[in-house]
Formats: structure tokens, sequence, C-alpha cells
């Protein structure tokens, strides 16, 4: 491996290498493709080295790397002129999924409405609704299912308030909650399971 | 103060903060007298943090490509003889 400017490539390898799996799975929902998101993955790794010198030692390596890789999809997004995704989801109530679930009798029986619909949901249909989201509220939402992270690790990454991290992501989840609902009805999940559901009664 | 006794909204109110650990000590401790008393309230707690922790164990079995990690190494191995590589 190339000698970083100042770092070390050793000292870079050993912090990026247990990162690779979470970044990678980061851009997955950034880019909502296996191959743009290897792509992606590709290029904030070698940013990261490129700029491996101006990374402080000490503080958080992971939230660095990120920073970088939500900046690279950025110019990704802007280099390949894509359209923004409009996805006009109007706000959701709480407990959305709690609430029809109930309204769907999925509540029958000793299964747990919560695990019965994302048991039968792929990774795919996750990726999804998280890739339905409007821009702000994707990027925390992403971060936060990640992998359990405190509000102010995604406000270090996205450089933005706490206060603005805790809105969006109230309010992110609430939509992810409606549109993971709508994309277990358009994939007949919900039908399959409230036939289970009577069948059990 | 501690007193205070939250109803349902209250308690629906603080769900997000108190599944995420960010409630305040008096919070806490008033979410959680609340939900020892309120089973309706206590369901909804319960299903909510399983939404939260199904979709964290779905989007944990997104897996890093077989090859990635040596694309990565050989990109970094051959910066500098290739500026022009991404």
């Amino acid at each position: 491996m190339a000698k970083s400017p100042e770092g070390s490539a050793q000292e870079f390898s050993a912090l990026i290498d247990p990162l690779l799996t979470k970044s990678y799975a980061l851009a997955y929902h950034l880019t909502s493709s296996r191959e743009a998101a290897e792509d992606l993955v590709q290029e904030a790794a070698l940013l990261a080295f490129r700029n491996f010198s101006s990374f402080q030692r000490g503080t958080n390596f992971k939230a660095w790397l990120f920073r970088i890789l939500v900046n690279a999809s950025h110019s990704q997004h802007r280099k390949n002129l894509r359209e923004p995704k409009v996805t006009p989801l109007e706000d959701a109530e709480d407990l959305y999924l709690y609430n029809h679930s109930l309204e769907a009798g999925l509540d029958r029986g000793s299964s747990n409405p919560a695990e019965l619909v994302l048991g039968s949901m792929d990774v795919e249909h996750i990726i999804q609704a998280i890739e339905s989201l409007p821009d702000d509220y994707r990027l925390v939402c992403a971060l936060y299912f990640l992998e359990e992270t405190a509000y102010q690790e995604i406000a270090d990454i996205l450089e933005i308030p706490v206060g603005t991290v805790r809105s969006r992501l109230h309010r992110g989840r609430k939509l992810l909650q409606k549109s993971l609902w709508n994309i277990a009805v358009d994939n007949n999940i919900i039908a399959a399971l409230k036939d289970e559901s009577e069948a059990v009664k | 103060m501690l007193l205070t006794f939250y109803s349902c909204r209250d308690a629906i109110k603080r769900l997000d903060d108190f599944l995420d650990r960010e409630l305040t000590e008096t919070e806490l401790f008033r979410v959680e007298r609340h939900l020892k008393l309120c089973h309706s309230c206590s369901k909804k707690f319960k299903f909510e943090q399983e939404i939260v922790q199904g979709i964290r164990k779905k989007l944990a079995q997104v897996t890093l490509p077989a090859d990635l990690q040596n694309k990565i190494a050989f990109l970094l191995e051959t910066d500098g003889e290739n500026k022009d590589i991404i």
C-alpha cells in the first residue's frame, strides 16, 4: 500500500477495515444499488486515505469516515445528474405500524405483530422504505438504523445540530413506518398475514 | 416535581427519546412509572422497540461483497500511480 502523505497506511487499514461492512451498508442506503454502493465505498476509502493526514488522532474515525462517505454520495449524486427522488409522503401519524397492524387484526394469536410484519419483509423492502424518504430524513434514518448510534454522533457525521437530528429522526421514523406498511401492502404481505391470522382464529 | 404524573399523551410524546436513551433522568423516571401502570402504552412502547430492533436486525443482513476489501486495498496500494482511477 502506498504511503499516505503524513499518515501510516497500516494505521489507516487497521482503522478502516473493521468499518467496511457498515460503510457498505450505509452506501447501499444512500445509493439504493449494490453496484453504486461498491463504487461509493471505494471512492470514500480513497478520499479518506488521501486526506488521512487531516484526521485528528484520538477523535472518532468512524464519524470522520462516514462524513466523507456522505459527502462523496452528494458529489456522486451531482456527477450522475440524477433527478432527486421526489417522494410525496405526507406526514404520518404516531404509531403508524402499531395502529395499522391492530386494524388489520395482526395482534391475534400469540404472534407479535411487529415481528410478523418485519419478519415477512426482505432486507430489500427495508432499504426501499428508507430510500423512499425525503433526502434529509433518509440520511438521518440510514445512520440511525445502521446501528445504535447516539444523536450526537449522527449530528457530528452530518454536521448539523443535535436538535435537527432529533426532529428529523422523529418525523423520519414515522414516515418510514408508513412507507414500510405501504410496501408490505403492495407486496401482498399484509393480505397473507391477515389470512394466516384469520386461520388461527 | 418528581410527583408529576405523565399522561398517555406525555409518555407517547417521549417514546422515541425513551427508546434512544435520550431522556433526562426525571423524564425517564416519569415514563417508566407511567409504563408500569399503563398496559396500553407499555404495549405500544414494546412494539416500537421491536420495530427498531427488527429493522436493525434486517439491515445487519447486508454483507460486504466478497472482493470489495481486496479492491479497496489494491486501490490504496496503487494510489499515486493512478491518480485518475476514480
